[in-house]
């Protein structure tokens, strides 16, 4: 299943991604970036709005803009392109709120059967990671593309 | 070679480069979320699960 996703696009290093998300208040510029962690091969996933004004960025503004579920599958699309670049790489996610961090789960959930035939997905439960199971309230999930 | 509408229909993107994103390149975008991951990581035990799955 291919799911309907944006457009994107990246820096020739392809750990920044942007697209455009377009919706009942307009279009506005998405941001994604793979950041280097404490760990080698470890990249943090970062996902926010970006101004046109300024140039800010903004990873807990919450922009309804109805298009939540194309946003999610673009991000996903993301994740291939940068998992595939960088294939010994491992992605931490986790929300920069408990609401956005259940939201990862519920998009990880429902794309599973998708993501799983492509990822090992790890999910950390009270401070241990283990193999992610469904149900299970996870605080932060790492990924990490199979057949490398 | 694939042409973008043959990668489009694929999991991977095609991915336009975009030669004003390169100045993100080195940029921490995100410099908050990235100090609360590291911290996360602090008190777990995802270096050794990694770890043991490179060994693996």
């Amino acid at each position: 299943m291919i799911l309907d996703r944006y457009e994107i696009k990246a820096g020739k290093s392809l750990t920044t991604f942007e697209f455009l998300s377009e919706g009942r208040k307009g279009q506005i510029v998405k941001i994604i970036q793979f950041q280097q962690m404490n760990i080698d091969n470890l990249y943090n996933l970062a996902f926010g709005d970006k101004s046109l004004e300024t140039g800010q960025v903004d990873d807990k503004i919450v922009t309804d803009n109805g298009d939540s579920e194309k946003v999610l599958a673009t991000v996903v699309s993301a994740i291939y392109a940068f998992a595939d670049t960088y294939p010994e790489s491992w992605i931490y996610a986790t929300g920069s709120t408990a609401s956005r961090t259940r939201l990862y789960r519920m998009g990880i959930n429902k794309y599973y059967e998708i993501v799983v035939e492509d990822f090992e997905i790890m999910g950390e439960f009270k401070n241990e990671w283990e193999t992610y199971e469904f149900g299970k309230d996870y605080q932060a999930f790492a990924v990490h593309r199979k057949n490398h | 070679m694939k042409s973008i509408l043959e990668l489009n229909e694929t999991k991977v993107p095609a991915v336009r480069i975009d030669s004003t994103l390169n100045k993100y390149d080195k940029v921490v975008l995100f410099p908050e979320k990235l100090e609360k991951a590291n911290a996360m990581l602090k008190n777990s035990n995802l270096a050794d699960v990694i770890g043991k799955k490179y060994s693996s």
